[in-house]
């Protein structure tokens, strides 16, 4: 009886914390990490502001090129 | 998504914007609509091309334009040897320009003052706001029951259509004013205190998104069924190098009022600050079964799956990480999503 009733009283406990525990939530962080293969493409040096870019653009003599998505292409999906 | 599987992440388109071009992303919900010299001088690029926007729809593609205005090519296209061959003449293009537009320094760009754009459409990144860069991602239970990726983009070179199993990325923007009252409360309350109604709220309804296929719908308020999230200052251990230790958790259950789509799970993650330097330590994961698809997010896979979303603080310095939420363009609403 006694152990039953310690058993209950550990119970809210139980309930009321989150089942994950601090190694899962290493491991579903890392999961949710683009890989470095998968994030080459964010290193090629993106401007997000035009007027910027085009600042530049002219500074350095290049043309522009503008990737322009309904939400932004760096966040959004 | 498919974009950067297909075109961006291949080394040769890579090379070429990375030596020949200066490159920008931009979302063309707010460039198409703002009224200022930046979204005049957009659409007057736009213009020369097939994308027109009439009747203020979309102007969405990929341009290659001189600094003076002067388009040199447009493509709305997946296939990375059209892009290609598209940067190429582009170039051409640019090289036949009077010296006037292409020579280095020889066109002077305008000043603009970022107290003239249109204020209904900046989203500026200020000194008080706390930035977590948020990745979504579709998962699986292993032979051990263990959480894993379902598997690599993999190349879908006939229809540049991504199987949606890759990493989805997103901004949580919070207010350095936020954390501090966190901190504050549960420092005067050792047994936990509820993360504010509106950090919590701005967290489920706009974060807690299936995005890895597309634009996700975010929820409303209505839909947000159950939402449990807590801190609780951990007890300082001997030569702990944190002044403040908080675990977070929570519990959550969205759902559409039709059952079509939800997803119900937990949260784990802990918010800490370094004695030494005030730096915070700040992430949380949620995971749980998400199940049903939006209107640009077909392509769930059917039933009730893993899905799990990862926040981790962001270095703002960075250019890509000063890009607003998605669910930013109603400020008010993303700010004070336990209201509207």
């Amino acid at each position: 009886m006694k152990i039953l009733l310690s058993l209950l009283a550990l119970l809210p406990l139980a309930t009321s914390s989150s089942k994950i525990m601090p190694l899962q939530l290493d491991q579903l962080r890392e999961l949710c990490t683009p890989s470095k293969s998968a994030s080459g493409w964010l290193e090629l040096g993106w401007e997000i502001d035009l007027w910027k870019a085009r600042e530049r653009a002219a500074r350095e003599g290049k043309p522009i090129f503008l990737w322009e998505m309904d939400g932004h292409p760096l966040g959004c999906t | 998504m498919a974009d950067r599987e297909f075109v961006f992440g291949r080394p040769d388109v890579q090379k070429i914007l990375r030596e020949q071009f200066v490159i920008v992303a931009a979302d063309d919900w707010y460039q198409r609509r703002q009224n200022d010299a930046l979204g005049k001088f957009f659409r007057s690029v736009a213009d020369q091309g097939p994308r027109k926007g009439a009747g203020g729809g979309t102007r969405q593609g990929r341009y290659a334009f001189s600094a003076s205005g002067t388009l040199l090519g447009f493509n709305n296209n997946r296939d990375p040897q059209r892009i290609l061959n598209m940067l190429r003449e582009s170039l051409r293009k640019y090289e036949a320009l009077p010296a006037g537009e292409r020579k280095a320094g020889a066109f002077k760009v305008p000043t603009l003052n970022p107290g003239a754009l249109d204020e209904r459409y900046a989203r500026p990144l200020t000194q008080d706001t706390v930035v977590m860069k948020v990745h979504g991602r579709v998962l699986e239970r292993d032979r051990k029951g263990n959480y894993a990726a379902c598997g690599e983009p993999g190349a879908n070179n006939k229809s540049f259509r991504h199987t949606g199993f890759g990493v989805s990325t997103d901004h949580l923007w919070l207010k350095e004013a936020e954390l501090e009252q966190l901190t504050a409360l549960a420092l005067k309350n050792p047994q936990g205190v509820a993360v504010p109604r509106a950090v919590a709220m701005r967290i489920a309804r706009f974060h807690l998104v299936d995005n890895t296929r597309g634009e996700p719908p975010h929820w409303n308020l209505e839909e947000v069924r159950k939402l449990i999230l807590r801190a609780t200052m951990q007890p300082k251990a001997a030569g702990a190098r944190h002044s403040t230790n908080l675990r977070i958790t929570g519990a959550f259950h969205l759902e559409t009022k039709d059952g079509k789509r939800g997803y119900t799970g937990e949260i784990s993650g802990f918010l800490r600050t370094i004695s030494k330097t005030r730096a915070r330590e700040f992430q949380f994961v949620a995971v749980g079964q998400h199940w049903g698809e939006g209107t640009y997010t077909r392509g769930a896979r059917p039933g009730k799956t893993p899905f799990a979303v990862a926040f981790t603080l962001a270095d703002s310095q960075k250019a890509e990480n000063c890009v607003p939420p998605q669910a930013i363009r109603w400020e008010k609403g993303y700010y004070e999503a336990d209201r509207h």
